[in-house]
């Protein structure tokens, strides 16, 4: 009941922000994901780690959990506003 | 950031156990950040932390089923532990930033820079003041060295000084660079100083001796500042800007080529370093080369802006080679663009170009023609 409140709230927010033509992004708490070709990603705003390995990294965030493939993967800097990914990228998926 | 990260002293941990991950959450969550996260082969995590965090990481990861093992001790604070006990060494430590801090307050070297500046008798002005290389930087006062080497009657009318660091830079002008000074009142002319077609003429002070479409010489009066023939013995400074139509005419010759500087097939390959942005190249094996860039590496994590490039420098010799007609003309016409570019002024805008080829048995001759708009005029005192 919660989660389909808020769910419901953030489709308002999303809509009003439309209906004056700002980017949705302005609040609506969705993580930022940045990819430098395939070796460097940057994912803001994490909730936290489930799984961390070499070639998979499982990131909670406020669109669900992030799943990211590769090969030799590693965080070179994580903390509670930004995990900073360093290795081969091959895959994301939104689960 | 890692410079940043060895200053403030850092931990190599190892977190081992089960749900390791809960131990990176329970970091994040308490604002600790973690760097360099790696997995082991056996299955533990290793990090860095910095060192003032470390005492709160393990807190944190109390009852997380983890445990947290230091691996390494990083960082100035861990070396600053390491000498204290060495005296000798931290005395050395001591004296040498003492002395560094000391030699930083005086001057190192005087840069003097200037077109036709006599630098000793720039020097022995400086050295009259007391001021040489030693002297301490707060007793220089750049205003008054300015007014005292261009009060020094050694032909400089404006002296520029500016401390920079350990460095005192001068920068003086001659007083030749002044051909005519501001506010100079003295009676003079302005004359054509190349042939030319007069396309404008505006006079503020004097005479105009010539006018638009006028063909004139080299020499030919333009403005006239002796106005005599209003009053007697009556002359000004003759002011103005005239513009003239100047053609530039410029030759040269190139023989068909027989031979030409080619690869021969040998080739090394060299590795450049860069070092804050001064390349350090190892000898060259050959004395005519063509060097090509292969690759361009950064070599970061030791603090400073480290490059390394790798280049293949291959070997040129004089190969039997025809050129054609038309390279031995782009040869010629490319040497009589150089010799052009020797007479234009600075001012010239070139208004069109046109060039001509004779062939001979010798070769070709390519004569070139500039036509361009420019100031003409030079003042002459009366």
């Amino acid at each position: 009941m919660k989660g389909k409140k808020i769910k419901k709230s953030k489709g308002r927010t999303a809509a009003a922000l439309k209906a004056v033509s700002l980017p949705p992004d302005v609040s609506c708490d969705l993580p930022y994901i940045t990819l430098a070709g395939n070796r460097y990603m940057s994912i803001s705003e994490p909730g936290g780690v489930l799984r961390m390995d070499e070639s998979c990294f499982r990131i909670i965030s406020s669109c669900g959990i992030i799943h990211i493939e590769g090969e030799r993967m590693s965080a070179s800097s994580m903390d509670n506003e930004r995990i900073l990914i360093n290795g081969m990228v091959k895959s994301i998926t939104f689960e | 950031m890692n410079i940043w990260k060895s200053v403030k002293g850092y931990v190599r941990i190892r977190v081992s156990g089960l749900n390791q991950e809960r131990v990176l959450n329970r970091a994040a969550s308490e604002g600790i950040a973690l760097t360099d996260v790696q997995r082991c082969v056996g299955g533990a995590l290793t990090a860095d932390v910095a060192m003032r965090d470390l005492k709160r990481l393990r807190i944190a990861v109390r009852g997380c089923g983890c445990s947290v093992h230091i691996l390494q001790k990083h960082g100035a604070p861990m070396i600053a532990f390491a000498i204290r006990r060495n005296r000798l060494l931290a005395a050395g430590a001591a004296i040498a930033f003492i002395l560094l801090v000391l030699a930083s307050t005086r001057v190192w070297h005087i840069d003097i820079d200037g077109v036709g500046i006599d630098r000793e008798a720039v020097m022995q002005i400086l050295s009259d003041e007391g001021i040489g290389v030693g002297t301490a930087r707060r007793s220089i006062h750049p205003t008054h060295v300015g007014k005292l080497i261009s009060g020094g009657d050694i032909g400089v009318v404006h002296a520029d000084v500016e401390l920079n660091g350990v460095v005192l830079d001068i920068h003086a002008t001659a007083a030749d660079d002044f051909s005519v000074t501001e506010g100079d009142d003295r009676p003079a002319s302005i004359y054509a100083d190349k042939d030319c077609v007069i396309t404008s003429i505006s006079v503020t002070r004097g005479r105009a001796a010539v006018k638009v479409g006028d063909v004139v010489l080299a020499g030919q009066l333009l403005i006239s500042g002796d106005l005599s023939e209003q009053k007697e013995g009556f002359a000004v400074h003759a002011e103005g800007e005239i513009k003239g139509r100047v053609l530039y005419n410029a030759t040269a010759s190139a023989a068909q080529g027989t031979t030409r500087l080619q690869r021969s097939g040998n080739s090394e390959r060299l590795t450049v370093i860069q070092i804050f942005g001064h390349e350090f190249i190892p000898e060259l094996p050959y004395e005519y080369y063509d060097l090509e860039y292969v690759s361009r590496r950064i070599i970061d994590g030791c603090g400073i802006p480290i490059a390394a490039y790798t280049m293949v420098c291959y070997e040129l010799t004089e190969q039997p080679f025809t050129e054609t007609a038309v390279e031995t003309e782009t040869r010629a016409l490319i040497a009589a663009q150089e010799e052009l570019k020797r007479m234009l002024s600075k001012s010239a805008s070139i208004i069109s170009v046109t060039h001509n080829c004779l062939w001979s048995a010798d070769g070709v001759k390519v004569y070139l023609t500039v036509e361009t708009i420019e100031t003409i005029g030079s003042k002459r005192y009366l």
